[in-house]
């Protein structure tokens, strides 16, 4: 009983009524049906949401859908492999958190696989409670990834509203300049770049200036530049 | 020595152990040294023609029968007046009469070479009816039966005789019937010790089996990670199906339906292990090669259990195609596995030595005319070099950077103790591709 309720603490951080789309699901990929087929029972003997998949294309092709949750994946399968998949997913922007099971661990891949962001690497035959502390680690790795994404997202949809001019004095604040500084490189006046800064502490919903720089550090560069 | 000379009753003299006289003399003592009246008829320039050409066949080394089969004739010649057309199936419904027919045909005359392949101590041991002539094959005398009713000139049949010394050989037994069929008097019989060819042929027999057999050992300590991890991942869904199960138990009010239904699953995995260490027990056993009927098709489904692992781990796909149906061939299941297999490892090696960008093994069966089933293994390696192709077959010969160049030496002698063909060729579009033909058998025999 303690068991399931450790295993559905993460799930149970979210309202009963938020709905299935908060609710963990837990993707399983191995070629092996009973492997698959037990990995998926033991998962909801604990009360996650398991769904298995044959193959990576089986998965990818099943539609995904948007829920927090982590992938157990066999290292080794036909077709394209788990470490393919996870370079696939990083580059796609879904970092799911990954857990690999092998038969047999080589040390190379296992070097890979954990520099690719995998949160375990564990040997088949896999004891339970091994793997449900890899999936619990997993789910919540994904809550917080999720969570960071949501702020980023928030973040930029604030970001959207600021003036052009207001952009650059936000850029110019996050790189620690002073507000002389910045008046003479932007070819202002000290107290037009103070109006600025207001009105992007106020925009941003920034309540201090190290908020403000947190919050602009968190949007990818990329997405800064695209939208300055 | 006996001979029934003409139209008279057989004259009987005794061979006094004087096998090993000088022949010339001794047939000629035998005529001399018996004066017997109807030795003494034979005496004359009319007869020396006749004499001549018996003593030839009394020294011929082909052991000889002369047979009288006149009483068995008029046997025949009454069971068609009752109208037996089919003898076969009239001789099974009274197999009294095979019987009856082994006592009433008598052997009248026999050579040397005769006596000798019976171990007899003297001539008169032969002369007699034809009983003990099927001794050792008591169903043949049904065969010679029925050969001689359907009026065929010759019946010849593998057979084995069991000597007068306690020995038993294996003869090559040929009849040859009378012409015209009535002077059933004139039966000959004639049989070829084969009985070394066939011991040496066994022994050769036995040295490929065993070198198969050592070579399926080395193959499959090359496969031991694929095999181990073919054996891992059902015991993988027996440890997790099993605590889940005692998850289920240890519930407050344990869940005894799902605990079935895993335990069921644990037993079904565990026989799933079971079949996978059976299969590579039956290829690691020394047991004598089998001629059965097979499915090529099931007999690859096998051997891809082997290599289905390397093919994972050096991303190679498999594409296979299956001609529908497929006519069976007949050998050795484990024999033609192990050919499958070492095909498929060559086939992977010289891709992940060649490190090749496209990596694909097309493997297909199908069927060359009605007589052949073939099976293809082309690989995307690099091909085999064109001063090699004539060589590849060759016990030793390798280009692998490991490996002793006994595999496919192995699958040619295999092959053609099935009697088939292996080839390799470079396809056109690249890689090796080796060529299995089969020839299609429509009967199982037992036994080597």
């Amino acid at each position: 009983m303690d068991q399931e309720q450790r295993y559905q603490s993460p799930g149970s951080t979210t309202p009963a009524d938020a709905g299935l789309a908060e609710r963990p699901l837990v993707r399983i990929v191995d070629d092996d049906p009973d492997v698959r087929m037990a990995l998926a029972e033991l998962l909801e003997s604990v009360g996650i949401d398991a769904a298995a998949f044959a193959s990576t294309r089986e998965w990818l092709e099943s539609g995904l859908v948007d829920r927090p949750g982590c992938l157990i994946l066999d290292v080794r399968m036909p077709g394209s492999s788990g470490l393919d998949l996870q370079h696939h997913l990083v580059r796609s922007g879904d970092p799911k958190p990954i857990i690999f099971l092998t038969g047999h661990g080589d040390i190379p891949m296992t070097v890979q696989a954990m520099k690719a962001g995998a949160v375990d690497f564990l040997t088949k035959p896999v004891r339970d409670q091994t793997l449900l502390d890899a999936v619990a680690a997993g789910i919540e790795r994904d809550r917080v990834q999720r969570a960071n994404a949501n702020a980023v997202r928030r973040h930029l949809d604030l970001l959207a509203v600021l003036t052009p001019r207001e952009r650059q004095v936000l850029a110019e604040v996050a790189r620690g300049r002073l507000n002389k500084q910045i008046a003479f490189d932007l070819g202002i006046s000290q107290i037009t770049v103070k109006l600025h800064r207001s009105n992007v502490m106020r925009k941003m919903q920034a309540s201090s200036v190290g908020e403000l720089i947190r919050a602009w550090e968190a949007i990818p560069q990329a997405l800064r530049e695209r939208r300055s | 020595m006996v001979w029934r000379l003409s139209g008279g009753d057989p004259a009987v003299a005794e061979a006094h152990g004087d096998l090993d006289l000088d022949p010339m003399a001794r047939a000629l003592g035998a005529s001399n040294d018996h004066r017997d009246p109807v030795v003494e008829e034979t005496v004359g320039a009319r007869q020396a023609g006749e004499d001549r050409f018996r003593m030839l066949i009394h020294h011929t080394p082909t052991p000889l029968w002369y047979v009288d089969a006149r009483d068995a004739g008029e046997v025949f010649e009454r069971l068609r007046a009752e109208g037996v057309t089919d003898i076969a199936a009239h001789l099974d419904a009274h197999p009294e009469l095979v019987e009856i027919a082994k006592d009433i045909v008598l052997v009248t005359e026999i050579n040397r070479a005769a006596v000798a392949l019976f171990g007899a101590g003297a001539a008169t041991d032969l002369i007699r009816p034809v009983r003990y002539l099927f001794a050792a094959t008591p169903d043949m005398a049904k065969r010679v039966m029925v050969a001689h009713f359907e009026g065929r000139r010759n019946y010849v049949e593998q057979a084995r005789m069991a000597t007068f010394d306690g020995r038993v050989r294996d003869v090559v037994f040929s009849v040859t019937y009378p012409a015209p069929p009535e002077h059933l008097d004139t039966t000959f019989i004639t049989m070829e010790d084969i009985t070394e060819r066939l011991r040496t042929e066994a022994q050769l027999r036995r040295l490929q089996a065993d070198f198969a057999h050592a070579a399926r050992v080395s193959m499959l300590g090359e496969l031991a990670t694929s095999i181990a991890h073919e054996v891992r991942q059902p015991l993988a869904a027996i440890v997790t199906n099993a605590e889940t199960g005692l998850r289920w138990l240890a519930r407050e009010e344990p869940n005894l339906a799902k605990a079935r239904e895993l335990i069921g699953r644990i037993a079904a995995s565990a026989l799933r292990a079971n079949d996978i260490i059976q299969r590579v027990r039956s290829m690691a056993a020394k047991q004598e090669p089998e001629r059965l009927a097979l499915d090529l098709a099931e007999v690859v489904d096998e051997a891809l259990h082997f290599v289905r692992h390397d093919l994972d781990a050096q991303g190679i796909t498999l594409l296979r195609v299956d001609a529908g149906e497929l006519p069976p061939v007949v050998g050795d299941r484990v024999q033609l596995q192990q050919v499958v297999v070492n095909l498929l490892v060559n086939g992977i090696q010289a891709i992940a030595q060649a490190n090749a960008r496209e990596r694909r093994i097309e493997l297909k069966i199908d069927v060359d005319g009605t007589d052949a089933v073939t099976l293809s293994v082309h690989d995307t390696g690099p091909g085999v070099a064109e001063a090699d192709l004539g060589c590849v077959f060759d016990g030793f010969f390798t280009t692998k950077d490991t490996g002793m160049g006994i595999g496919l030496s192995i699958c040619q002698s295999i092959i053609a103790e099935h009697g088939g063909e292996i080839g390799v060729t470079n396809h056109p579009a690249g890689g090796a591709m080796f060529r299995v033909s089969l020839p299609v058998g429509d009967d199982a025999r037992p036994g080597g």
